[in-house]
C-alpha cells in the first residue's frame, strides 16, 4: 500500500501541481504568489511523507489496501493515526493552493508573455494568449524553438529574424456556437443511459442528432472560409476526411478480423449457413452500390449548379440508404426470431457487432445526406459549396466499400 | 516532404483536375459493379469452382473496392497525398487483420 501511494502521489499529484504552477500565468495572465507557493510545496511534501511513509510499516504488518476499518488488536492503530494526520496536512496544502489561486486571480502580479524564460512556443505569445494564439504562424527552428530564437542553438548561432508577414486576409476564427455543448450533453445522457435505461439512451441520441443538425445548419457566410487549402494543395476538410477514413480502415479491419477469427467456433446454433439469406443480401448490396452512383450524380449536379437534379439525387441517395437500413432491420428481426441474438454464440456476437457498426455508419450517412438536402432546399448549397457534398460523398462511398468486403467475407465465403 | 516533392504533387494535381470523370464513366462503373455483384452471387453456386472460390471472391470484391475508391471517390484523379493517407492505413489494417486471423489459427489465405 505504501508503494502504490508513493508512486501515485509522488508521480502524479506533484506533477499536476507543478504543471498548474507553471502554466497558471499563461492561462490567467497573473502570477501565483511565490511565498504561498513555497509554503504549499513544503506542507504537501510533509503531508505526503507523514501520510504515506508509515504505510510501509503498516504494509509489512499485513494491512491490505481498501479497507475502511479493522480490529483493534491488529496493531495498526498508531501508524494509521499518523497517516491520518498526514492526510489532513495534504488537505491543508491543497487549501493553500486554492487560496493562492483565488488571490492570484484578484490581486496577483500581472504575468508577462514569457515569465519563466521558457523554451517552447506557448511562451512566445501574450499571457493569456489571444483566441487565435498567434497573430502570425511562429517560425519553428527546432525542438526548443523559442529558446533557439532567443539564445541561439547549441553553437550559439541565432536564426535571422524573419520580417513580419501578416496574413493579407486577416485572422479568421470559426464563429462561436453553443451546439457542440448540446451534442456533448446528448452523448453524456446516452452514456448514462447505457448504464441505466434504454429510454435515456434514446433521449441522449435524439439530443445529439438535434445538436448535430443545428450545428451543421448554422450558416456563417464568410468568404474567407470558402477555400481552406493548406501547404499540400488540398483543402483541410478533405484531407481530414481522408485521414478519418484511414482510421476507419482500422476500425472495420479489426471488426472483420474478429468475425473471421471466431468463424466456425460457435458451440451452439444458429450457424451462418443455416441463417444467412444470400439472395436478399445481394439485393441490399446492389441497393447500396447504386446509392454510390446516385451520390456521384448528386455531386456532379451540385458542381454544375443544377438545383433540381441535385435535390433529386441527394434525396435518392438518402432513400437508397434508408432502403438498405430497411433490409438490415428485416434481417436482424428475422435472425432474432430464429434465435440468433448478440448473446447466443460467437457468430451472433461478432456478426451483430460488425454489421451493426456498419449500419450505424449508414444511419449517420443518411442523416448527413438529409442535412445537405435541407441546406440545399434553403438555398445554402450552391456550386461553391460542392466540397461539402464531395466530403459527405467520400464518407458514403467508404461505407459502401466496407460493405463490399463484408458482403464477400461474411455472406459469400462458405 | 521537400519542395520538389510538393511541386511534383502540385503538377500531378493540376493535370488530374483536367481529367475529372464524366457521368458516362460513373454509369459504366455502376454497370461493372452490378455485373460483378451478380457474378459473385452466381459463382458460389458453381460446385466446380469450390477449390478456387475464396481467392476468386476476394479478387472480385477487391476489384469492386478499387473501382469505387478510384472513380467514385476520385482517388485516381486527386492528389497523391490523399492516396497515401488512405492506402497506407488500409495496408496496415489488412496486415493487422491477417495477423489476427493467423494468430487465432483461422488463416484464410492458405488453408492447412
Amino acid at each position: 500500500m505504501a508503494h502504490l501511494h508513493y508512486v501515485l502521489i509522488g508521480g502524479s499529484l506533484f506533477g499536476i501541481l507543478a504543471g498548474a504552477y507553471y502554466w497558471w500565468p499563461k492561462m490567467t495572465g497573473r502570477l501565483l504568489d511565490e511565498r504561498l507557493g513555497r509554503l504549499q510545496f513544503w506542507t504537501m511534501f510533509a503531508g505526503f511523507n507523514i501520510a504515506f511513509f508509515p504505510q510501509h510499516f503498516l504494509g509489512v504488518a499485513g494491512m491490505p489496501r481498501r479497507i475502511y476499518t479493522y480490529n483493534a488488536g491488529t496493531g495498526w492503530t498508531a501508524w494509521s493515526a499518523v497517516s491520518t494526520i498526514g492526510a489532513f496536512i495534504i488537505g491543508l496544502s491543497v487549501l493553500l493552493f486554492l487560496v493562492n489561486a483565488v488571490r492570484s486571480l484578484r490581486h496577483g502580479a500581472i504575468a508577462a508573455g514569457d515569465p519563466w524564460d521558457g523554451r517552447t512556443l506557448e511562451w512566445r505569445t501574450s499571457s493569456p494568449p489571444p483566441a487565435h494564439d498567434f497573430d502570425e504562424v511562429p517560425p519553428v527552428y527546432g525542438r526548443d524553438s523559442f529558446w533557439i530564437e532567443k539564445y541561439g542553438d547549441t553553437r550559439g548561432r541565432k536564426p535571422t529574424p524573419r520580417p513580419a508577414q501578416p496574413d493579407p486576409h486577416g485572422i479568421h476564427l470559426p464563429a462561436p456556437s453553443h451546439w457542440p455543448v448540446v451534442m456533448a450533453l446528448g452523448i453524456g445522457l446516452a452514456a448514462v443511459g447505457a448504464l441505466t435505461s434504454l429510454g435515456l439512451v434514446l433521449i441522449g441520441v435524439a439530443v445529439l442528432v438535434v445538436g448535430a443538425f443545428a450545428f451543421a445548419l448554422e450558416h456563417h457566410p464568410n468568404p474567407a472560409h470558402v477555400s481552406q487549402e493548406g501547404g499540400l494543395g488540398v483543402d483541410h476538410r478533405k484531407l481530414a476526411m481522408w485521414v478519418f477514413l484511414g482510421s476507419e480502415c482500422f476500425l472495420f479491419g479489426t471488426l472483420i478480423a474478429t468475425y473471421m477469427a471466431y468463424k466456425g467456433r460457435s458451440v451452439v446454433g444458429p450457424l451462418p449457413h443455416q441463417i444467412l439469406n444470400i439472395p436478399v443480401t445481394t439485393l441490399s448490396t446492389f441497393d447500396l452500390l447504386m446509392s454510390s452512383l446516385l451520390m456521384v450524380m448528386a455531386l456532379a449536379a451540385v458542381q454544375r449548379g443544377d438545383s433540381r437534379q441535385a435535390r433529386l439525387w441527394l434525396a435518392g441517395t438518402a432513400l437508397f440508404g434508408i432502403i438498405f437500413l430497411g433490409f438490415q432491420a428485416y434481417e436482424f428481426t428475422e435472425f432474432v426470431h430464429q434465435g440468433l441474438t448478440l448473446q447466443t454464440n460467437l457468430f451472433g456476437s461478432t456478426f451483430f457487432t460488425l454489421t451493426g457498426f456498419h449500419g450505424g455508419h449508414v444511419t449517420l450517412g443518411v442523416i448527413w445526406l438529409l442535412t445537405l438536402l435541407v441546406l440545399h432546399l434553403r438555398g445554402r448549397l450552391g456550386p461553391h459549396d460542392a466540397l461539402k457534398v464531395e466530403i459527405a460523398g467520400l464518407y458514403w462511398h467508404f461505407v459502401d466499400v466496407v460493405w463490399i468486403l463484408i458482403f464477400t467475407l461474411v455472406y459469400l465465403v462458405p | 516532404m521537400n519542395e520538389q516533392t510538393v511541386r511534383a504533387l502540385d503538377e500531378h494535381d493540376a493535370s488530374a483536375a483536367e481529367h475529372h470523370p464524366t457521368i458516362r464513366t460513373y454509369v459504366i462503373v455502376a454497370a461493372i459493379l452490378t455485373a460483378v455483384t451478380g457474378l459473385e452471387f452466381g459463382v458460389i453456386y458453381v460446385r466446380r469452382l469450390a477449390p478456387i472460390l475464396f481467392p476468386l471472391l476476394l479478387t472480385l470484391s477487391a476489384g469492386k473496392f478499387a473501382l469505387v475508391v478510384m472513380f467514385y471517390m476520385h482517388l485516381r484523379y486527386d492528389s497523391r497525398v490523399l492516396t497515401f493517407l488512405f492506402v497506407a492505413p488500409l495496408v496496415l489494417a489488412t496486415v493487422l487483420a491477417i495477423a489476427i486471423t493467423t494468430l487465432t489459427g483461422e488463416f484464410l489465405v492458405f488453408r492447412r
